[in-house]
């Protein structure tokens, strides 16, 4: 959507033509709010929320992944908890044994995820839609089965514990210091996808998802841009895992569910598609109604005693499934649609158009 | 830039050469009265314009200026050209006329001169887009432009607002006046100038509400800038005080006399009308107008145009039609009468678009702009509009019998002037059946119109239109009632 710009920000360099940021409002108003994301939830929040607000951030990057296949460039993939898996162990494995950095463990977990994502992405020269989600199926199974089975390397059934995250002098030992090194990972992946949005590779991923042969016409190497994609999906999901395992200091199978996948998914078409503001949406939105069942458990365990086990997933599962429904007949294009609407509205005002 | 490169130092030979007193551009008269003519301005006469120019509005350097007036017309020699060069400004162009609200809005100007005409517009569309809004949102632009004006009103008593206007005043401009000049590109406005008094004291008091600087000035090719409009001095009525270096006086017979160092050098090859035009060193413009205690100067039209009624009282149809276009229902009007005729008429131009949209809104069906034009209900509404008029007027110079043509005035018909001023000659000629209708005491007249029908097909229709009584507003009601 062209949203206009204030009266008087004219151009006179290319540079200012492509500039994200335009008004001196604009660059002071960012400055804050990144201020404020770095250091305003540590300074004010406690623990308990804390750990929301990482695991809200590790969610916006995996989900950040996942826009960048389905979103730009149309490939489904049901496999982001798998690949998550894949980072999860492999920073694990070379934090503890090769006694490696953590940022540097945090990047080859990524890219360690990239590869098998590859492998993964090969059979989407051939199948689409439906067909692609059960392939990408097929490597969930694959992969957690390998977890399973992998011996010293995976802790199989039993799990690994994981060391904790150091960055350089720093160990991000307390909730706030974890805090922080997730923001900053999430503010870098986003701006990363902010960016690629914005280029050449960005604009051919939306041709391919707009229309392959169309773009194919046009000189787009359809294979090459589907193979990035998932290339870039799983990066961000190897990453995410990563940062999964370090702050939850120990990592089994089943922290790495198929339905994770099938939620996330589902919380992208309710954030928004294809903007890098969506999955920001759509994760808080996720785990924000994580918390709220949470809160709302210990009353129904009251009510009905007998179902006490299983009322987390019940509950879960259909506040979730309910959202997702009202969000694909109330806004199907999501919430960043109508937050782009409350923008253009507010630019504007007091006129309707 | 070759020949300089065989000879250096001719280029700035050549600039030494130039005096003050050699003619910088000849600027043809607009023709309104006659053949255009020639007229010699110096280099002197333009920065003499324009350092007065910056003295009396504080012009600072390279500050934005759209320019939107052809270079043709003095007015964009002296603000486009000399100004542009002299303080210097930005000057801006826009794209087309069709994208001027875009650019407009892009640049967001300092400083930007329209005509009469494209304030009005410029006001009509915002009344229009407002009217699109939801309701609460009317609501609150209707209340916030009340702070406005009663803070605009108070300035034309000479009172200081109180101190809980001002404060209603600061939050009204905050939330929405500010925000409504940032869409319609005049956020950066430091003043937006329009020439003469051809437009309606509520024009500029509506732009002023809305915290929009516009002010008047009044020039000529020949007097160069005369009078112009000071920040905080401003009266509706009038074109301001005189512009720094610039006397005026006012003769026995009304005509506005001028000496100042920015009146032309003389027509071009005409000593003759050049002479005709002074008096004893003074300059006649030409143009009626009164000096008032204040200082400020009062337009009323030219000399030649001014009418006179049976009674003896003068008046100027210019004077009446202005008020009469500030309606956003009236697109033009001509104001006719003066002796012999007994009594004032006019003959009305609908604005088909605004119209059309209120009649959509009061659900009355018409089908072409001839049709619409002679709905009963349509007349009344401009019936309305003309007592309103008529309220502000002497009694004997108010308008009697009202007449909504059946077509807009057209330049390529010569009924207007390309910068669309009326050419009353022509025009008379041309309605001269339709007056003699109106002064004969006749009720309707029939004329066959050309119409273009929605699907492209051109026609010619018989139509009846109809000549109003306005003797007061109530007979005016009654009459359409009869008709229904």
């Amino acid at each position: 959507m062209a949203t206009a710009r204030p009266c008087g920000v004219y151009s006179v360099r290319y540079a200012q033509e492509v500039a994200v940021l335009r008004t001196r409002w604009q660059r002071v108003g960012f400055a804050a709010l990144l201020v404020a994301v770095l250091a305003g939830p540590p300074l004010a929040f406690g623990s308990h929320l804390l750990s929301v607000l990482i695991l809200s951030g590790i969610t916006i990057v995996v989900m950040q992944g996942l826009n960048l296949l389905l979103g730009y460039c149309g490939q489904i993939s049901l496999g982001q908890a798998a690949f998550m898996a894949v980072g999860a162990y492999t920073s694990a494995n070379l934090v503890d044994r090769l006694a490696l950095p953590f940022p540097l463990a945090l990047l080859a977990a990524g890219l360690a995820a990239s590869l098998i994502g590859l492998l993964v992405g090969l059979p989407a020269l051939r199948v689409k839609g439906f067909y692609l989600a059960v392939t990408t199926l097929a490597a969930h199974s694959i992969i957690i089965w390998a977890a399973l089975h992998g011996g010293n390397l995976t802790g199989t059934i039993y799990g690994l514990p994981v060391p904790p995250a150091s960055v350089g002098p720093w160990t991000l030992d307390t909730d706030a210091r974890y805090y922080v090194f997730t923001a900053i990972v999430v503010v870098l992946l986003t701006w990363f996808a902010k960016n690629l949005e914005r280029t050449h590779a960005g604009r051919a991923l939306v041709a391919v998802r707009d229309n392959d042969i169309a773009a194919e016409t046009m000189g787009v190497n359809v294979f090459a841009y589907k193979l990035l994609a998932f290339f870039l999906c799983s990066f961000y999901a190897g990453v995410g895992g990563a940062m999964w395992a370090h702050y939850s200091r120990s990592i089994h199978p089943d922290q790495f569910p198929f339905i994770d996948s099938v939620w996330y998914l589902g919380f992208l078409v309710v954030g928004g598609m294809g903007s890098v503001l969506g999955p920001v949406f759509g994760s808080l939105l996720w785990r924000g109604l994580r918390e709220v069942v949470a809160a709302l458990v210990p009353m129904a365990a009251a009510a009905m005693p007998g179902f006490a086990g299983t009322l987390y997933s019940g509950l879960s599962l259909m506040l979730f499934a309910l959202v997702i429904m009202a969000s694909l007949i109330l806004e199907p294009r999501g919430l960043n649609h109508r937050w782009q609407l409350l923008k253009a509205s507010w630019r504007l005002w007091p006129f309707s158009h | 830039m070759l020949r300089s490169r065989a000879r250096p130092g001719a280029w700035e030979e050549k600039v030494r050469e130039g005096r003050a007193d050699d003619v910088a551009v000849f600027c043809y008269t607009s023709g309104t009265t006659g053949r255009p003519k020639a007229a010699m301005l110096s280099h002197r006469t333009l920065l003499a314009v324009a350092r007065a120019w910056m003295e009396a509005d504080g012009v600072a350097p390279f500050e934005d200026y759209v320019s939107y007036v052809a270079p043709a017309w003095v007015t964009e020699q002296f603000l486009g050209l000399a100004l542009g060069l002299v303080a210097p400004l930005a000057v801006n162009f826009p794209e087309s006329p069709e994208t001027l609200p875009q650019d407009l809005r892009e640049i967001g100007p300092a400083r930007v001169f329209y005509g009469a005409r494209l304030w009005e517009n410029l006001a009509a569309q915002i009344e229009v887009r407002i009217a699109e809004t939801a309701p609460w949102k009317r609501r609150v632009y209707r209340a916030a432009l009340g702070a406005g004006r009663r803070v605009v009103e108070a300035a034309e008593r000479g009172d200081r607002p109180s101190a809980g206007l001002r404060l209603a005043h600061a939050v009204a401009d905050a939330l929405v006046l500010r925000p409504l000049r940032d869409r319609v590109g005049l956020a950066r406005l430091r003043s937006g100038y329009t020439a003469g008094a051809a437009i309606a004291p509520d024009t500029m008091r509506f732009f002023h509400a809305h915290g929009v600087r516009l002010k008047n000035i009044y020039g000529s090719t020949e007097a160069g800038m005369v009078a112009m409009h000071r920040d905080g001095h401003i009266r509706y009525e009038t074109v301001g005080p005189a512009f720094p270096g610039c006397e005026i006086r006012i003769a026995e017979d009304g005509e506005i006399l001028v000496r100042s160092p920015m009146v032309f050098a003389g027509y071009y090859n005409d000593p003759e009308a050049t002479r005709a035009r002074f008096r004893d060193g003074w300059y006649a413009t030409g143009d009626a107008g009164r000096l008032g205690d204040d200082g400020h100067l009062v337009y009323w039209d030219r000399v030649s145009e001014l009418l006179e009624l049976p009674d003896g009282t003068r008046f100027s149809p210019q004077h009446i039609e202005v008020r009469l276009r500030f309606s956003p229902y009236v697109k033009d009007v001509m104001v006719v009468g003066g002796r012999p005729r007994p009594f004032v008429a006019a003959l009305v131009v609908i604005d088909g678009d605004t119209v059309g949209k209120w009649a959509e809104q009061a659900r009355i069906p018409y089908t072409t702009y001839v049709d619409l034009s002679q709905k009963p209900e349509v007349r009344a509404l401009i019936h309305g509009e003309v007592e309103r008029v008529n309220r502000a007027l002497p009694v004997a110079a108010r308008i009697r019998r009202v007449v909504v043509l059946h077509k807009e005035f057209d330049a390529d018909e010569a009924e207007l002037t390309r910068t669309r001023k009326l050419r009353r000659g022509s025009l008379e000629e041309r309605y001269r059946e339709l007056l003699d209708a109106v002064y004969g005491g006749a009720d309707r007249v029939g004329v066959s119109a050309a119409v273009v029908y929605r699907d492209g097909r051109q026609g010619v229709v018989a139509a009846d239109i109809f000549i109003d009584d306005m003797v007061d507003d109530v007979t005016a009601v009654r009459a359409v009632a009869r008709e229904r």
